[in-house]
């Protein structure tokens, strides 16, 4: 049972083993993972990373922690294979609190390295029986889908089967099989305010999309499941957010991957997704309501400006615009003009620019 | 040289006031201003006092002192000695030289705040209020302060006569005790004092202090006759007259500025934009203070034509910037160019005096001679202008338009007549410009005349007849519509000169009703020797008498305020020898006649062979472990006197052994006779009058120091004296050309053996006993170097890791002629030296990069000289002398570098430690997690090789295997280290050794056989080492190392002997 994976992983520690015995330092390299060290594959379309590696070895005392960490870590996911058991991120966390010189500071260390582990041996942490947290994130549009439950299998209509509350991605989409769709296109929002502005509005039965919640910085399953509508049911996906530097990170994760997750560009990036607001460019034209940038705004959009997945002129100029006005604006601004404003008016021009409607 | 008779002479003059009423006057110069200073002042005078009494006579000192608390503030000390012990007959010698000494010495007196003084700043002569000059240090309270700007008074030599500008020391305030009286003279001139403050008279030959009070009509007071003038100014800044508003009337301009100046301007300005009205034209203006400037207006034309305005310059400050460039004054008619320094000639000073004095008939006469002068061409001056520019630049002459030159004559004379003055930079210019000036007042300066209604335009004549070495009388006089005039006339020669000083009689002497002032003023003006004075007058100028203080003030003073503050009289017990009997004397100063005076003695019982014990009980407090403590002035006196044992007993009954460190004494300094190269002219003449030489040439040669035939004989031409001559011929005038002389020759430096110091070794030992528990202690003795004629030297020491907070500031021990220094740090030069070092280089902690560092450290510096500069008579602090600041920073920075080397190495080797702890708790787990996930087994052994490696180490490996009929053990050795390593392998033989390959040294230590190899191995480098070894069991093969620190080494022990070998 689970073999295969289970020999991936011992694999590092043979390395580890024959390097001890060499009388050499133990060390491994990985990809570097930082925005210089992203590519984009023309293939398959995403960024991916690099060539660019670095090290990870025990001379150094921060080395050696790291080193004896990934260790234990494998080790606790061997037996966990083994035994055909499963933990979210959280309790692995908790789980190194017995570790002693391996106990993990804060969970962003381990999700970190599990990411690392996911790169060195080309799985993803579902196969190391790793799962997040239940996200929360929700879709609603015509949609039918067959979902692997614990309790057995359920068919769910996402407009008629689930409350206003939409259809709960799980944790690995992967298990869902779309049985049927009415649906014309996808489209992902950021802000739960916006979902349920649309939802309240009918927009999905208007215009027979599918409403991705994103939550923010989408979670793998919202982005896997996002693209799986994409491929599978080949439907254009488009993203609503905010007008400030964090929303058009949201955008590029979902279109492009996001850093540190670029080993998993592929199975979850969705080259083609279209932005359709709230862009710099909308707040002149739309006149919307603002705030001004933050010093932190300001920096992430300088940052952004040196992002090559930013590096086209629509971005370049979006970005640039937005740093001579010195203003951001948030979804719920067009609400300015009334409720219905953004399902009647302000996404149909937007869909329509896209020739997504 | 030449404070001893100044000693004796003050010594008569104090006798005379009663010793009690001077005591409480001048506590605080005596350092008894305090309760808890007052103990330790006491202390300090005593410890002083029998460190000198045993070094002197051959004793390595063991004093003891211990502080009793009898009642609430009030305690007796008790010092004591193994000096030579004094005998009955030299106590009023001992106390009384103490008391009258030339340590001890200081009237306070004071002059009311209004009262004028004559200063000179930044070469400019002024008269001040003295409240307001000193109000600026001290503050709004009583007290004495530096003055830490360059700032003289006019001060005369005693001996000579001769006025000197000398650096104002102290400002001092205090509360009025006494009555003010207003001395008058008969020629006008007026000074307000307190009634026991000095001026000066001159009987039977001497010039002599005289009371205020003690003045009557007719007496004769010392007034100068000829205050030296500055150094001769010659060009004045015309911007720096005229206010930015005033410039701007005037239209002026400066013009061939530099590029870079007018660009500055958009530095320094803020970048406006503006658009005008409704139109799109945008204009973008440098803001600049409250001026706007266009950006257009500086690139089309301040660029291109090389001006600015002139009141642009004046409010950025720009004048100096500026000095050598052209002013143009720009009016409808024309365009002018003149300098803006303006040339100061007789000329200027003859329209100023015109001005001044309203002969305007005279100015115009002048005015046009001016102009008719030839007037230059443009292209003679270089200036390429419009055609209708005039150049007004006149060869040697004036050159200011009218418009402005009146303006300016305005400005600075202010000719309302109740307000006219003499402008400031009059009494800085040369003797002829002034000479003009005095001329363009009263056409015969020989009988000078003039009648103003200004007092101070009356004050003013008199000192710049006093510069031009004449004397004048002043008349005050009340006219009828009930305003002043005074009238000045030239004073006859007289025939009471001396030097620069005359005298004058006195008229009246009043005592003031009405209008006391609560706080009196004075300064301190240390002059040579015992000259210390300074000319005040609010009309004319009279000399005043100035307060002194001296350092250490003897164990007398000591005596008298234990005397004053708790009645009982002080007990000396002295024994000379063990076969005489010890006597105690009760001793008490009689504050009338101001003599100590035995008032009982008998034979007592006293363990010590010789030696003198002093018992006072006075009033005070004791605080304990402050830094300004009894203990710890003991503690340093112990560390830079680490021949001397000092015993201390504090009121609490604890005993603390300052133990000594040195069994020898000090060697005894040189005495050395004067150096030429600094001498005061006043010494020299002295030295003069008293030489028993017969020719002045054996009188250079004998008489002092470093003058050789060849010196003489240089002195001789450069002085164009007959060195045949008597000396005591030798007048002022020729003794000066002597002293010019000096200057000239090259001297040979003073020797410097006249100097004590401490030792490197002695201090590196006094401050290991006193900080035993530290780390590291450097030291360093400087050679000795020469400022102004004085020998000096610097010596420096640091103790690191002492058992002090590490986030606290270093302690620093000061030290004067190894006397230590223990108020006034924030004033010390040996402060702002540590201060200005970047510790940071020697690995002390010093955030920020200045100030003291902080760290658990100790830095002592000590400076001797047989002159050391002190910033107060207090002799708390050092002054800022070139020479020693720069030896100082030389010495602390040597022993900087020492620590910082060792600490350096230290922290490197401390991180390589952590590193390799580390790692070895690491290693094993992440082997035995490969080992769990792999299922393969891994050595400790496996190990060491890999630790050796990342932290750069020796690894030792040793691994034995049994053969048929012995033992094979192979030690192998890598070296992982970027650096060479010479090491030796040791290991006892429980075992035989049948061979061993490469053969070690064999030695038989204690019964057992050692043997031991000596390995070198470069970077990387691998050696090994073969043993045959015949034994029962497997053979323990305990290896030891010696030549690499424990970090180091991985796989073996290292002991003792192992130096770091890097």
């Amino acid at each position: 049972m689970n073999e295969d994976e289970i020999e991936e992983m011992t694999e590092i520690a043979l390395e580890f083993y024959d390097q001890i015995k060499e009388g050499e330092v133990p060390k491994l390299d990985i990809p570097t993972r930082t925005k210089n060290n992203i590519e984009f594959d023309e293939g398959s379309k995403v960024w991916k990373y690099g060539s660019k590696k670095s090290t990870r070895s025990a001379k150094s005392i921060r080395g050696a922690y790291r080193l004896l960490k990934l260790l234990y870590t494998i080790h606790f996911f061997k037996s966990q294979l083994e035994e055909d058991r499963s933990s979210t991120l959280r309790e692995l966390y908790y789980i190194s609190e017995n570790w002693e010189n391996a106990k993990f500071r804060e969970q962003q260390e381990s999700d970190k390295l599990i990411e690392d582990l996911e790169i060195i041996t080309d799985l993803k942490r579902e196969d190391f029986h790793i799962r997040p947290e239940e996200d929360g994130a929700t879709i609603v549009g015509p949609l039918k889908l067959k979902e692997k439950t614990r309790r057995g299998k359920r068919e769910i209509h996402c407009q008629k089967d689930v409350g206003e509350g939409g259809y709960q991605i799980p944790n690995n989409p992967d298990r869902i099989e779309f049985l049927d769709h009415d649906a014309d296109f996808v489209i992902a929002i950021e802000t739960g305010g916006m979902r349920d502005r649309l939802v309240e509005n009918g927009f999905d039965e208007n215009f027979n999309a599918i409403i991705v919640h994103l939550k923010g910085q989408p979670a793998r399953s919202t982005r896997r499941i996002t693209k799986r509508l994409h491929n599978e049911l080949n439907l254009p996906v488009a993203v609503f957010t905010d007008g400030d530097p964090w929303s058009y990170r949201i955008f590029s994760s979902v279109s492009y991957g996001s850093i540190k997750s670029a080993h998993l560009s592929e199975y979850m990036a969705i080259p083609e997704a279209e932005f359709i607001g709230v862009c710099p460019s909308d707040i002149v034209e739309y006149d919307l309501p603002t705030d001004e940038l933050s010093e932190q705004d300001i920096k992430a959009l300088e940052s952004e400006l040196s992002d090559p997945r930013f590096d086209t002129d629509f971005w370049r100029d979006e970005i640039n615009l937005q740093l001579d006005l010195g203003k951001k604006s948030e979804q719920q601004s067009l609400a300015k003009y009334g409720l219905d404003y953004v399902t009647e008016t302000y996404l149909p021009e937007k869909l329509s620019e896209k020739n997504i409607i | 040289m030449g404070e001893k008779p100044v000693a004796e002479e003050l010594a008569k003059n104090q006798r005379k006031i009663s010793i009690a009423e001077f005591f409480e006057k001048n506590r605080q110069i005596l350092g008894f201003d305090s309760t808890t200073r007052s103990l330790i002042t006491a202390v300090k005078e005593g410890v002083d006092n029998a460190l000198d009494a045993t070094e002197e006579a051959g004793y390595l000192p063991d004093i003891y002192v211990e502080l009793e608390e009898l009642k609430d503030d009030e305690y007796q000390i008790t010092i004591e000695d193994n000096g030579p012990g004094i005998v009955k007959e030299e106590i009023p010698r001992i106390f009384g030289k103490l008391l009258y000494g030339s340590r001890f010495h200081k009237f306070v007196q004071s002059l009311t705040p209004q009262q004028e003084i004559l200063i000179k700043k930044d070469e400019e002569v002024k008269f001040v209020e003295i409240g307001k000059l000193c109000d600026k240090y001290v503050g709004k309270e009583p007290g004495t302060e530096d003055i830490d700007e360059e700032i003289k008074a006019p001060c005369f030599n005693r001996k000579t006569g001769e006025i000197k500008w000398r650096n104002i020391t102290h400002a001092i305030k205090h509360r009025r005790k006494n009555e003010v009286y207003k001395v008058k003279t008969k020629n006008g001139r007026e000074i307000k004092v307190t009634g026991n403050h000095s001026l000066f008279t001159f009987k039977n030959g001497e010039i002599k202090e005289v009371k205020a009070e003690d003045l009557d009509r007719n007496d004769k007071i010392l007034a100068p006759s000829k205050i030296p003038s500055s150094s001769g100014r010659d060009k004045l800044n015309i911007l720096k007259y005229f206010n930015p508003d005033e410039l701007n009337q005037h239209n002026l301009f400066v013009s061939g500025v530099s590029k870079r100046l007018v660009e500055k301007i958009k530095e320094k300005g803020t970048k406006v934009v503006k658009y005008e009205g409704d139109s799109d034209r945008q204009r973008i203006l440098y803001k600049i203070k409250d001026m706007e400037i266009r950006k257009d207006t500086i690139d089309f034309v301040y660029l291109p034509e090389k001006i600015l305005p002139a009141n642009l310059i004046s409010k950025l400050g720009w004048e100096d910037e500026v000095k050598d460039k052209n002013l143009l004054s720009v009016s409808r008619k024309k365009e002018e160019f003149f300098p803006v320094s303006l040339k100061i000639d007789e000329d200027l000073v003859k329209i100023l005096g015109y001005y001044t004095t309203g002969k305007f008939s005279s100015l115009i006469k002048t005015l046009d001679q001016v102009k008719s002068n030839k007037k230059l061409s443009k292209r003679e001056i270089g200036i390429k202008k419009g055609k209708n520019a005039v150049i007004n630049e006149y060869q040697g002459k004036l050159n200011l338009n009218e418009d402005l030159l009146l303006s300016f004559c305005k400005k600075i004379t202010k000719t309302r007549t109740g307000n006219k003055k003499v402008p400031n930079f009059i009494f800085s210019l040369k003797d002829f410009l002034q000479e003009e000036y005095l001329r363009s007042l009263s056409l015969n300066v020989e009988k000078f005349r003039l009648s103003t209604e200004s007092r101070r335009f009356a004050r003013d004549i008199s000192l710049l007849l006093n510069m031009r070495n004449k004397t004048c009388n002043l008349i005050e006089k009340q006219t009828e519509n009930n305003s002043k005039t005074y009238q000045i006339t030239l004073k006859q020669d007289s025939i009471d000169q001396i030097g620069d000083l005359t005298l004058l009689e006195v008229s009246k002497t009043q005592k003031i009703i009405e209008n006391k002032p609560n706080y009196v003023y004075d300064i301190s003006v240390p002059g040579s020797g015992k000259d210390e004075n300074f000319m005040a007058g609010n009309k004319g100028l009279l000399c005043a008498k100035n307060s002194r203080g001296q350092q250490g003030v003897g164990i007398s003073a000591a005596v008298l305020y234990g005397q004053l503050t708790t009645g009982k009289p002080a007990k000396v017990v002295s024994s000379i020898s063990p076969e005489e009997p010890a006597h105690e004397y009760e001793i008490t100063i009689d504050t009338e006649k101001n003599e100590p005076e035995i008032v009982s003695e008998r034979e007592v019982d006293w363990t010590r062979p010789h030696g003198t014990k002093i018992e006072l009980n006075l009033t005070g407090m004791y605080i304990r472990g402050r830094k300004q403590s009894i203990y710890n002035y003991l503690k340093d006196t112990a560390i830079v006197n680490s021949h001397a044992r000092i015993t201390f007993v504090d009121p609490y009954g604890e005993k603390t052994v300052f133990e000594r460190a040195v069994s020898e004494l000090p060697e005894k300094p040189n005495e050395i006779k004067p150096h030429p190269e600094g001498i005061e002219l006043g010494t020299l003449m002295k030295m003069l009058d008293e030489t028993e030489r017969q020719k002045i040439s054996s009188f250079l040669k004998k008489d002092f120091s470093k003058v050789g035939r060849k010196t003489v004989q240089k002195i001789g031409e450069a002085s164009e004296l007959d060195l045949d001559r008597d000396p005591s011929d030798i007048g002022r005038k020729e003794a000066k050309k002597l002293l010019n002389a000096f200057e000239e020759v090259k001297l040979i430096s003073p020797p410097t053996d006249c100097l004590s110091p401490i030792q490197e070794e002695n201090i590196e030992k006094g401050l290991k006993k006193e900080y035993p528990d530290a780390d590291l202690i450097e030291a360093t003795t400087r050679s000795s170097d020469v400022y102004s004629g004085n020998p000096f030297l610097v010596e420096a020491g640091i103790a690191y890791g002492v058992d002090e907070p590490e986030d606290e500031k270093i302690d620093i021990l000061r030290f004067a002629n190894r006397v230590p220094l223990l108020y006034q740090k924030g004033g010390c030069l040996i402060t702002k030296v540590l201060k200005s070092v970047d510790w940071r280089r020697y690995e002390l902690n010093q955030p920020g990069g200045s100030g003291i560092p902080k760290d658990n450290a100790v830095l002592l510096v000590h400076v001797a000289s047989t002159n050391i500069p002190f910033t107060s008579e207090s002799k708390d602090a050092i002054a800022k002398v070139d020479k020693i600041e720069k030896e100082i920073e030389r010495a602390v920075r040597e022993v900087g570098r020492s620590i910082g080397k060792h600490l350096k190495r230290q922290k490197k080797m401390s991180k390589r430690k952590n590193k390799r702890d580390t790692l070895a708790k690491i290693l094993p787990d992440l082997s035995e997690k490969v080992e769990e996930i792999t299922g393969r087994s891994i050595e400790r052994d496996d190990l060491d090789p890999v630790l050796a490696r990342i932290t750069n180490n020796l690894l030792i490996n040793t691994s034995i295997s049994e053969n048929e009929d012995h033992y094979s053990a192979e030690i192998e050795i890598k070296n992982y280290d970027k650096r060479k390593k010479e090491i030796d392998i040791h290991t006892s033989l429980d075992f035989e050794l049948l061979d061993a390959e490469p053969e070690p040294e064999k030695i038989l230590d204690e019964d057992e056989l050692k043997v031991t190899w000596s390995v070198s191995l470069s970077s990387g480098q691998y050696k090994r080492i073969r043993l045959k070894i015949n034994s029962s069991g497997k053979p323990d093969l305990d290896l030891a190392v010696s030549g690499v620190p424990e970090e180091i080494l991985t796989g073996a022990q290292v002991i003792e002997g192992g130096s770091i070998n890097e």
